[in-house]
């Protein structure tokens, strides 16, 4: 055991070596490719992270491997990770903590019955994957475990990272085989193990040599957390954290990774890989929090405080490699928090319970999870085991008995190191270690078939998910899922159900497509990533861009209004380099800055607009005008246009729609400001109205607009917009507030202006809409309080829609600026209005 | 299932602890079959006014409860049918002859003379109700068994809220297709959410919108399945609230709307008797401060016109609304339609 791992340590040293340099080499390529992809894309992350990963995981390798270099590497790391993580991914950090415990205790309980050995195993397998476990052998086992996990990771990125990478985990995992392809097995083999590594390295942050490996991580964390949250499908279901700092620092970390994910993410979906960035800083925050917590409790634990940080170290690199096996990192957390036990007694036995417990949570949910961890129990038999036991992961295999082969030696000898205080701890320490052995095995086939899947490289992987996604539905599992969790269940009952469970929930999120709604972009906490030291995207644009996706700016016409200040700033700053022309060039660099903001939150139609008229003039100016003047020309368009289509326009909509109320009248309407305005007006005109509010629970837009117009001294109802149709009589206008009007007549609305369109054209009552460009209340933010652990369904998404779109049938007149107009006559306006900007893109 | 009195049924429904509409009319049976063989009484006449006292005392403080009083009206028919039988008059069973059913004028209010003692016919009655007792019982199952036939494989099936029926009908169906349900969570319930969560562990793909989203999905939906409180006397439904906006915005992109209900639903009430309102405290935002002045009322039930419904899927067969006065014209007696 220890002769392989210490050829393994070396061999990692040298390769961590060469990542560094690679990182070097790859952080150059990777700013320009950041400048015209991440514009472009914004949103597919998980399968460019994959590839791009590599070259970044080099670098955090990089990092890892000189000690000293981490304290750097951490700061920029911790601070990140810590605010925005710890805030926007608390909820996902209870959920991995949870899980880690899980993991520890399933890990744990496999290595209890075989003791140390199990426990030693544990830790091996995921130590040289994951950080955590060799964290804690490693603590133990001192000085020499650190180095191997070192080398473990730089030896698996170069052994068999890539086949590992696209085997195991989905996309993003086989696009980044630079992590360490064994190390992903591993970490994708237990995600609860990466996140334990991941929270090592948290607390090894404080010490400044762990600090360094703490950074590649986070970055691998990253690309696992993207596939794992990637899927949130709610439009606002997630909280919005404003994480400008954090992201900041993320993206400075992340640039490599970041900048080859938005490549590829852009050739595949905006939305998604802006998904499954943002997801992967929530899971970096989430790792460094654990790692935090993990390592407190080690350090008090552990009596070799000074071996014990570089294990961590160690851990941390390998715990990287994890990481970027999104799918399967969910589940490899709990594996590494069992490698923490062989560390510690102590802690061993505390996490072996809480597994246990959650084990026992796990089994009722779902197989798949547990089956990782069999994948991981039986890591250490895996090469023979494997072959034998799961013909349809024989691919998948033949990439996890690489890496383990690899990985087992270093295992064995922090096994046989630990082992003593796990026999101590745990009864059956043979058992344990086979289960163990066998486990990982398991958990590292499964996590290839999971990237199998996800990478959506064969029909086979599809068919594979599929059956294992229905298996756990169904509670009937598929072949493969029979064969792992019947071998893991005779081993370990406890800790098979929590790797299931664990790898059930990382699917889902992976795999999570909402059925029907794909094609929009689903609400995100975490900014697009951005390469390190990106300058493509100005200042401006970026705080402007993490204000729009957390609803600060909220609304078309706040969003126009700043989206314009901010290119007006990022104009003013512009400097043409000498061989380019102004137009040509600022075009250009114009688009990065744009698809920033459409990678935070798509575009409003309004702020289309703008672009596309920003876009015209730029075009417009002549190549031979002096750049100071051109800009100057610049500067005054947007204001006027500013002032022309904003200012003035929405001024005038309310005294255009007070003419349209009467006396007594009865208004139906939506949560508006403009709307209020209007209601204002008529009052002053003398008009009595009274005002039925239609709200709805998630969230309750409404209710501020009552108590305006009860301050007002105006008549208010308060409906649910479901309840309409009871109060629709005494209804004698529906008026609303447009967010923005399509070509053919078609009105885009809050969510719910169709239902009251529809209400009124039953009811024979008039539909005013009005199109001004205000401000909108209806951040949909909070959503599904009532349904906490939908995530954890697999075949259940939760969707909340922000707008919709009423048909112009049912449209009686809209009001505008210039004039009340039929809906038909929207072509002519646009025409008119827009005929300079039409066409262009 | 032991027979509960009357006061303490009334009680029950009075504070909402039935589960569902099914044990509403089991337990109904239940306690009109009580009433039936422990009751003094010796015609059938007799009888009839006992049945219609409790049908009465249900109206009387729950006017919107229609379930009971429908058990009590198809008991009233069956007593009148046996004693029919039972002196060998011609137009027993379950066919109405169709003179009397044109020239009976439920206007009057007043059951059939049944003055003749007969002595079996306390048993001929409590044989038949535990007859209709067992298809009551029935009911969801025969209704599930139609799932197969009415979904298509991949199709998009919408449905609101909780309804028994519908999960039933949906899981049963979900073992031979393939299909995927949009709920809506049915403010201010909300009870879409422990829908969405059954539909879910029965393995169906499910997905759950808010109310407001109906309208901008249904664009997207094959079928839209719904359950009910009770089926009107003119084909309308009367049902949880956000029926009737599910229901236009299922009419206005033409998508056929199927409502899920045994038999024992179909109610002899008019629209006009839908409305009860009531608390809006469920409606109001927590954290909100509305003044007194603010008008807070939410409704109890939705009305669903019969041109926005497509079809009932009874335990008997499919029912179009326009035929629903037949099937009422079956399940009971002319002389209790105004009781």
């Amino acid at each position: 055991m220890a002769p392989p791992e210490g050829s393994k340590r070396r061999k990692p040293r040298k390769r961590s070596k060469k990542r560094t340099s690679q990182s070097g080499a790859c952080a150059s390529p990777s700013p320009g490719r950041i400048p015209g992809e991440p514009l472009q894309g914004g949103g597919p992350v998980s399968v460019p992270s994959e590839v791009e990963v590599p070259k970044p995981v080099p670098l955090v390798a990089g990092h890892q491997q000189p000690n000293t270099p981490e304290k750097g590497s951490p700061q920029s790391l911790s601070p990140k990770k810590r605010t925005p993580q710890r805030s926007a991914l608390s909820a996902r950090l209870v959920k991995t903590g949870q899980p880690q415990p899980g993991v520890c205790a399933t890990g744990p309980q496999q290595p209890e019955t075989p003791k140390g050995g199990t426990s030693n195993v544990v830790l091996t397998k995921k130590s040289p994957l994951n950080g955590p476990v060799s964290k804690l052998g490693s603590a133990k086992a001192d000085s020499p475990k650190p180095k191997s996990p070192n080398t473990k990771f730089s030896s698996p990125p170069k052994l068999g990272l890539p086949p590992e990478a696209s085997e195991n985990v989905i996309t993003l995992e086989a696009d980044a085989p630079l992590e360490l392809p064994p190390q992903q097995q591993q970490t994708k083999v237990g995600s609860s193990k990466n996140q334990q590594s991941h929270r090592k390295p948290n607390s090894p942050q404080p010490t400044p040599a762990q600090d360094c490996i703490l950074p590649p991580i986070t970055t691998s964390q990253l690309l696992t957390l993207e596939t794992l949250s990637s899927f949130i499908p709610v439009v606002g279901v997630e909280k919005a954290n404003s994480l400008s700092d954090v992201k900041e620092q993320s993206t400075s970390l992340t640039k490599g990774t970041s900048d080859a994910n938005f490549i590829t993410l852009k050739s595949e979906g905006d939305k998604g890989i802006i998904m499954s960035e943002t997801n992967k800083l929530d899971n970096l925050c989430n790792l460094l929090e654990n790692i935090v917590i993990q390592h407190s409790g080690k350090e008090a634990m552990s009596n070799n405080t000074i071996k014990l940080p570089v294990a961590q170290t160690s851990q941390t690199i390998t715990g990287p490699p994890p990481v970027k096996v999104p799918p399967s990192t969910t589940d490899s957390p709990p594996t590494t928090t069992s490698q923490h036990k062989g560390e510690k007694t102590k802690e061993e036995i505390e996490c072996e319970r809480k597994g246990r417990k959650e084990a026992k949570k796990a089994k009722k949910k779902g197989g798949e999870k547990a089956k990782s961890e069999n994948d991981k129990e039986n890591y250490k038999n895996i090469n023979v085991e494997n072959k034998k036991k799961e013909s349809q992961e024989e691919k998948v295999m033949s990439m996890a008995t690489n890496t383990q082969q690899i990985q087992p030696g270093d295992q064995q000898g922090q096994l046989q190191q630990h082992t003593k205080l796990s026999v101590a701890l745990e009864g059956t320490d043979q058992s344990d270690a086979a289960g163990k052995s066998k486990a990982d095995l398991k958990r590292e086939r499964r996590e290839k078939q999971e990237a199998q899947r996800q990478a959506k490289l064969a029909a086979k992987a599809k068919q594979e998910a599929e059956k294992q996604q229905k298996g756990q539905e169904e509670a009937h599992p598929s072949n493969n899922k029979i064969r792992l969790p019947q071998k893991k269940k005779k081993l370990e009952g406890e800790g098979l159900r929590r790797l299931k469970d664990r790898k059930s929930f990382s699917k889902g999120p992976s795999d999570r497509r909402i059925p029907l709604l794909g094609h929009l972009t689903p609400y995100s906490s975490q900014p697009p990533l951005l390469p390190v030291n990106c300058d493509t995207i100005h200042p401006a644009v970026r705080t402007l861009g993490l204000k729009m996706k957390d609803r600060i700016v909220d609304g078309s016409t706040a969003r126009v209004v700043s989206t314009l200040a901010a290119l007006k700033q990022f104009i003013h700053d512009y400097r043409t380099p000498e061989s380019c022309d102004l137009s040509r060039d600022l075009a250009e660099k114009l688009l990065p800055n744009v698809a920033f903001l459409n990678g935070c939150r798509p575009q409003a139609i309004a702020m289309d607009n703008a672009i596309r008229f920003l876009k015209h003039k730029i075009n417009s100016i002549e190549p031979n005008m002096p750049e100071a003047q051109a800009k100057d020309e610049l500067r005054t368009a947007i204001d006027e246009y500013v002032q022309d289509n904003i200012n003035l326009g929405s001024s005038t909509i309310a005294s255009h729609a007070a003419m349209l109320i009467q006396d007594g009248d009865v208004i139906l309407t939506f949560g508006s400001a403009l709307v209020i305005e209007v209601v204002e007006a008529a009052c002053n005109v003398g008009r009595r109205v009274s005002v039925v509010v239609a709200d709805t629970p998630y969230p309750p837009s409404g209710a501020a607009m009552v108590k305006i117009l009860s301050a007002l001294g105006v008549t208010t109802y308060y409906r649910l917009i479901t309840d309409v149709t009871h109060i629709m009589h005494k209804v004698t206008k529906v008026v609303v507030e447009a967010e923005a009007v399509m070509m053919n007549g078609a009105v885009q609305g809050m969510c719910g202006t169709a239902s009251l369109a529809l209400a009124a054209v039953t009811h024979d009552t008039p539909f005013i809409v009005l199109y001004a460009d205000r401000v909108v209340f209806c951040p949909s933010r909070d959503y599904c309080g009532l349904l906490v652990d939908w995530r954890q369904m697999q075949k259940l998404n939760v969707v909340s829609l922000v707008y919709d779109v009423t048909p112009a049938c049912l449209v009686t007149a809209l009001v505008t600026e210039q004039s009340v107009l039929p809906t038909s006559a929207v072509p002519v306006i646009i025409r008119r209005n827009y005929a300079d900007i039409l066409g262009q893109d | 299932m032991a027979p509960i009195s009357e006061e303490a049924f009334i009680e029950k429904l009075r504070f909402e602890k039935f589960e569902s509409e099914q044990a509403k009319a089991e337990e109904s049976l239940v306690l009109l079959e009580h009433v039936v063989a422990n009751s003094e009484w010796k015609t059938a006449s007799e009888l009839l006014n006992l049945l219609r006292n409790v049908v009465t005392a249900v109206r009387a403080k729950m006017p919107w409860e229609t379930t009971p009083c429908n058990m009590v009206q198809r008991v009233i028919k069956i007593v009148i049918d046996e004693y029919n039988t039972c002196r060998g008059a011609s137009d027993g069973g379950g066919y109405q002859g169709f003179s009397q059913m044109m020239f009976v004028d439920p206007a009057s209010g007043d059951l059939p003379e049944c003055t003749d003692v007969i002595p079996e016919l306390q048993d001929r009655i409590l044989e038949a109700v535990a007859e209709h007792k067992a298809e009551v019982e029935q009911s969801q199952e025969l209704i599930a068994l139609q799932g197969e036939s009415k979904i298509h494989s991949d199709e998009v099936i919408m449905t609101c809220g909780m309804c028994p029926m519908v999960l039933a009908f949906l899981t049963k169906a979900a073992r031979r297709r393939k299909f995927h349900v949009i709920v809506a969570e049915c403010a201010p319930k909300h009870d879409g959410h422990p829908m969405a969560k059954s539909l879910c562990s029965a393995g169906i793909q499910t997905t759950l919108i808010q109310d407001c989203a109906v309208f901008p999905m249904m664009s997207r939906v094959n079928k839209v399945i719904i359950g009910t409180q009770t089926v009107l006397s003119n084909g309308g439904i009367k049902t949880f609230v956000g029926a009737a906006p599910l229901a236009s915005a299922a009419k206005f992109y033409s998508v056929p709307l199927y409502v899920c209900t045994p038999t024992y639903k179909f109610s002899l009430v008019s629209s006009e008797e839908v409305n009860h309102h009531g608390s809006g405290s469920t409606i109001v935002p927590q954290d909100s401060n509305l003044t007194s002045s603010v008008n807070v009322v939410v409704a109890k039930f939705d009305y669903v016109p019969p041109e926005n419904v497509t079809s009932f899927i009874t335990n008997n067969r499919g029912i179009a609304p326009s035929y629903v006065y037949r099937q009422l014209s079956e399940l009971y007696h002319p002389t209790s339609y105004d009781l």
